[in-house]
């Protein structure tokens, strides 16, 4: 039986930062959160069944705050995962909040299947945090850094966000000396995107595009100085350090997705991404129904370009073997306007793989309209050999 | 079967905007059943989309709506519905002169407004019976003793006449209509005479042809009549005769006093004008109703499609607006930055904007519109005067001689405490002040005159955000005045859009200039490459900005769960570029046309 990728959505906050559309609710009491991680058990035993999986090749539990979850539960939710992780469970991350980390959790995940933590750092500075509606404070970050430098085992992901209202070009780069200096290995560096309905919306202190892009840009050349590689838009990894899970998604692979709020991918009558509804009260009452709900059915022409819109983000870019297995048409082929339209050194083609350079990765989006009107233009008679 | 002439009224409901005339009409409506409440809708006259949404009556509207009274008689009462924008004055005039009566409707928790007074005036003129009416009577805020002293004081009428009442809930309706057929007086004219009747409006019906409205002074009309319009003499033979009843009802004859519509087989709607008289070929009248103009556009503005090879559909599309909207005119243009299109003049701003939401939703076209500009008149150094409102064909100034620009009289009522603000402003916009008058102790009623391109464009919401929405405005066109002109120029990359360039006053230009640069560097987004945006007259450069290179899109984070937003993303920006022109390699928004105009200077 195969492995297969889970995420786990766990979608309690201590509080709301202003810029979060994410699906994530305050904290709930141990009861609620002891239905919560049943209900989550059942639904990752059920996915798993469905897809004929026997073990988990990727675990990612992210949020919402994951660390928020009590000790008890989180023993209760590791414990089971544990018993779905073999010798194939390549990564396993978990997405913390620098104010959650113990040396108590940090013990918990050192004795359980958990390689990797994904710190939410943000920033470090304490008045760009306040600003951004954070509750966590450049002390605590600094704190809880400390704290997995003398216990934490295994690997590390800090998250950082570019153009947070109150941030200048050079508390971006100060932000990233101190990113680098932790010892993480892999480092995510993601521009702020501000959503209208968002409470960060005309926030004053927020940097304009041009400001946002300096950060980045700054942020980024600083990264592949220290031996990053940006091997993803907005990932950057030490080498052989890329994140396995996230690694899936770009590669269209298939996914179990199991929370309220998560979505997954897999092939149950056709290609469909099937999301949980953002909604706890459904999840509580435990409504099975809702589980199998495929909410976007994944036409072979929508799954096509999916396919380039998401291997086009890595620097490994697209599998051209793994493309015509799946398409029974090389990538190159089927998108030759766009490329023949392009700047020469936009796509890079090889044996192995059709990819963007790094120049382009960062302009995709005209490119991927180009695309998308090419495949909506031309009409193949897809059939599609997936998973 | 003829109807007794004394049981007919024809009147009009007259207000400010946003006073009630719209609500109004629906109460009066529904209570005679016109239409059943099934298919009632809000704002039941306005019937275009646009009407609706914005509030604002664009077109007059005429409805016949049978009423029994508490006297015993069966009455017949037209209602003519005027647009309620300034834009439209004309049509609004003509409108008032097809009726012996008016309905004033003043809102009881703002009381008198510009346009009560403007429109009052112009009722008086045309010998109207005049009605107050206080409407809003529902609201915890009015004020009757208050809106009462008004009508006394300001309007000089008798307050004791003026009816309380709620177009909303319907208060005071009744004794409203009672009051109506009791106090206005029924059409005094006669049906023996030659037919004599006044166009207040049209309207294109795709399957009849154009549809006339008219108010009947003498005589009658029938189907098969031989008519005439008698500014042009062009005749036509009757085909279709009736009244409005929401839908055309065809009754096969109008009547002296009657309001009503006929159908001639005219196919073209601007041979027939607003304003013209209706008479027999043979045998006509022998005066024409009075007051017939042509109606003049005032704003004039290029229309661009985004997609050049859309320049046939914009064609067909504009045609057939045409044929609905007598005074849209347009001829062909050209520009090096945006291809072929076509120069419209238009009544005033808001007419332009229903003239580009029209085109976009109804046809389904993106279209760029030039900055709008009024119409000057220039004398070359012959002595010889023509009009120009195309900057691009803006001559060479050493041969202008002399250069006059249009001017408005503008009326501004005005709680006093603002009067300073108000007078600054208008300063700022070079008005001239002409009188003041003090209503009350409170309020204020000044006049200006003012040039009609400083009051176009953000005039009106400036005047009600410094007046926290008190004061009210009315204007109406004033004649030239002498004027100092430079043609501004915008360069993006070094090249000069065509389509950005502005005809302004000569102090105001380099201030202009700024203005214009620093608004476009917040519109155009950042492209890959560096975009020096310059403002120039002639070869000097009087303002500069620089959009800074764009490197990279957004960088968000994009995982599993975030592939159908992304998409939507993608999609939404591929709707964006729709909106975009290509001018030499840089992508201008649409909005950033119209957007130079819309400059904060302060
Ligand atoms: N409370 C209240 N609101 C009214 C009344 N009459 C009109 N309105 C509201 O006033 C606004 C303007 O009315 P409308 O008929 O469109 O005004 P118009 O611009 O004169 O046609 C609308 O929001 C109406 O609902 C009334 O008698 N009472
Ligand atoms: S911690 Fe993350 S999920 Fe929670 S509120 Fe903040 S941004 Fe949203
Ligand atoms: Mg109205």
């Amino acid at each position: 039986m195969k492995a297969i990728p889970l995420y786990l959505h766990i979608p309690f906050c201590r509080s709301k930062c202003s810029y979060c559309n994410f699906y994530s609710l305050p904290l709930k009491d141990e009861r609620t959160e002891k239905i919560f991680i049943e209900e989550l058990i059942r639904q990752i035993d059920f996915q798993m069944n469905l897809t004929g999986s026997g073990s988990l090749k990727t675990v990612y539990i992210g949020g919402g705050t994951p660390s928020g979850l009590s000790g008890k539960g989180m023993d209760r939710l590791l414990s089971f995962l544990n018993t779905k992780c073999t010798e194939e469970t390549e990564e396993f991350s978990v997405e913390c909040n620098p104010e959650d980390i113990s040396e108590e959790l940090i013990g918990l995940f050192n004795d359980s299947p958990v390689n990797r933590i994904s710190l939410g750092v943000q920033s470090f500075n304490s008045n760009v945090l306040r600003e951004s509606g954070r509750r966590t404070t450049g002390e605590q970050t600094e704190k809880a850094l400390e704290i997995i430098g003398n216990h934490w085992k295994g690997r590390l992901n800090i998250d950082i966000i570019t153009g947070l209202p109150g941030q200048t070009s050079q508390g971006q780069l100060h932000d990233m000396e101190k990113a680098v200096g932790t010892g993480a290995d892999h480092i995510s560096c993601y521009s702020l995107i501000v959503d209208e309905d968002s409470a960060i919306a005309g926030h004053p202190l927020l940097p304009d595009g041009e400001e946002e892009d300096i950060q980045w840009n700054l942020s980024r050349g600083f990264l592949l100085e220290q031996g990053f590689e940006n091997y993803e838009v907005s990932n950057f990894a030490r080498p052989g350090f890329e994140s396995r899970h996230n690694l899936q998604y770009w590669r269209m692979n298939e996914y179990l997705g199991c929370g309220p709020g998560a979505v997954a991918m897999f092939k149950d009558h056709s290609i469909g991404r099937i999301s949980n509804p953002s909604d706890l009260t459904l999840w509580l009452k435990g409504e099975r129904e809702l589980w199998n709900e495929t909410l976007e059915e994944i036409s072979p022409a929508e799954f096509l370009f999916e396919n380039f819109m998401m291997g086009l983000r890595t620097s490994e870019g697209i599998d051209r073997k793994e493309f015509h297995r799946r398409f029974s048409y090389y990538p190159e082929y089927l998108i030759r306007r766009t490329i023949e339209s392009s700047s020469s050194e936009y796509f890079q083609i090889d044996e192995k793989a059709l990819s963007l350079n790094s120049k382009a990765r960062l302009f995709m989006n005209p490119l991927l309209l180009k695309i998308r009107d090419e495949i909506e233009e031309s009409d193949f008679d897809f059939k599609v050999h997936w998973p | 079967m003829n109807k007794d002439q004394s049981n007919i009224r024809n009147f009009c409901i007259i207000a400010h905007i946003d006073h009630g005339k719209s609500t109004l009409a629906d109460r009066f409506l529904q209570k005679t059943h016109v239409v059943n409440d099934r298919n009632f809708q809000n704002q039941m006259l306005d019937s275009m989309d646009i009407e609706r949404e914005r509030g604002i009556t664009i077109k007059s509207q005429a409805v016949t709506i049978p009423f029994q009274s508490k006297n015993g008689k069966e009455y017949e009462l037209n209602l003519v519905d005027t647009p309620g924008h300034v834009d439209f004055a004309y049509e609004v005039s003509r409108a008032i002169s097809s009726c012996e009566g008016a309905l004033l409707l003043i809102d009881a928790t703002q009381g008198v407004e510009a346009q009560t007074l403007s429109n009052m005036f112009m009722a008086m003129e045309h010998d109207l019976e005049i009605i107050p009416v206080i409407n809003k009577m529902d609201l915890p805020s009015a004020d009757l003793e208050r809106v009462k002293h008004q009508i006394e004081h300001d309007l000089g009428l008798d307050s004791d006449m003026a009816f309380p009442i709620s177009a909303k809930t319907g208060l005071g309706i009744d004794e409203l209509m009672e009051g109506l057929v009791e106090w206005i007086p029924a059409p005094s004219g006669e049906r023996s005479k030659p037919l004599k009747a006044l166009i207040f409006d049209s309207h294109y019906d795709p399957y009849r042809g154009v549809v006339i409205h008219v108010r009947m002074f003498d005589g009658e009309l029938k189907e098969g009549d031989n008519i005439k319009f008698m500014s042009n003499n062009a005749d036509y033979t009757v085909e279709d005769v009736g009244v409005f009843k929401i839908t055309l009802d065809k009754t096969g004859k109008l009547q002296a006093g009657d309001v009503g519509y006929f159908i001639a087989g005219i196919k073209n709607i601007t041979d027939v004008r607003v304003g013209d008289t209706v008479t027999f070929k043979k045998n006509p009248c022998t005066e024409p109703c009075e007051g017939f103009r042509e109606v003049k556009p005032v704003v004039f503005s290029s229309i661009y499609p985004i997609d050049t090879n859309q320049y046939q559909e914009l064609h067909t599309a504009i045609d057939k607006l045409k044929l609905n909207d007598a005074s849209l005119i347009y001829e062909k243009d050209s520009s090096a930055a945006l291809g072929f299109g076509f120069r419209c003049g238009f009544l005033g701003l808001l007419h332009l904007e229903v003239v580009q939401a029209r085109l976009e939703r109804e046809f389904g076209l993106n279209i760029v519109l030039t900055s709008p500009s009024v119409q000057y008149r220039l004398t070359n150094m012959k002595g010889e005067t023509y009009y120009l409102d195309n900057p691009a064909e803006y001559p060479d100034p050493g041969s202008i001689e002399k250069a006059e620009e249009p001017y408005i009289k503008a009326a501004i009522i005005t709680p006093t405490e603002y009067l300073g603000n108000i007078m600054t402003l208008c300063m700022n916009k070079r008005g001239i002040q002409q009188e003041m008058n003090y209503l009350d102790e409170k309020r204020v009623e000044i006049f200006y005159e003012m040039p009609l391109a400083e009051v176009l464009f953000d005039f009106y919401d400036k005047l009600k955000s410094i007046s926290r929405g008190y004061a009210s405005f009315d204007y109406e066109l004033h004649g030239f005045k002498e004027t100092s002109l430079v043609k501004l120029d915008i360069l993006l990359n070094g090249d000069v859009v065509d389509a950005l360039s502005q005809l302004v006053f000569k102090d105001n230009a380099h201030d202009r200039g700024k203005a214009v640069c620093k608004k476009l560097k917040g519109e155009i987004p950042r492209q890959q490459f560096k975009i020096p945006i310059q403002a120039a007259i002639g070869n000097t450069i009087v303002a500069r900005e620089t959009i800074s290179a764009l490197r990279k899109d957004v960088t968000a984070k994009c995982y599993g769960g975030d592939i159908t937003r992304k998409k939507k993303l993608l999609e939404k920006q591929k709707e964006g570029k729709k909106r975009m022109k290509m001018v030499g390699n840089v992508e201008l928004p649409q909005e950033a046309f119209l957007a130079v105009l819309r400059t904060d200077e302060d």
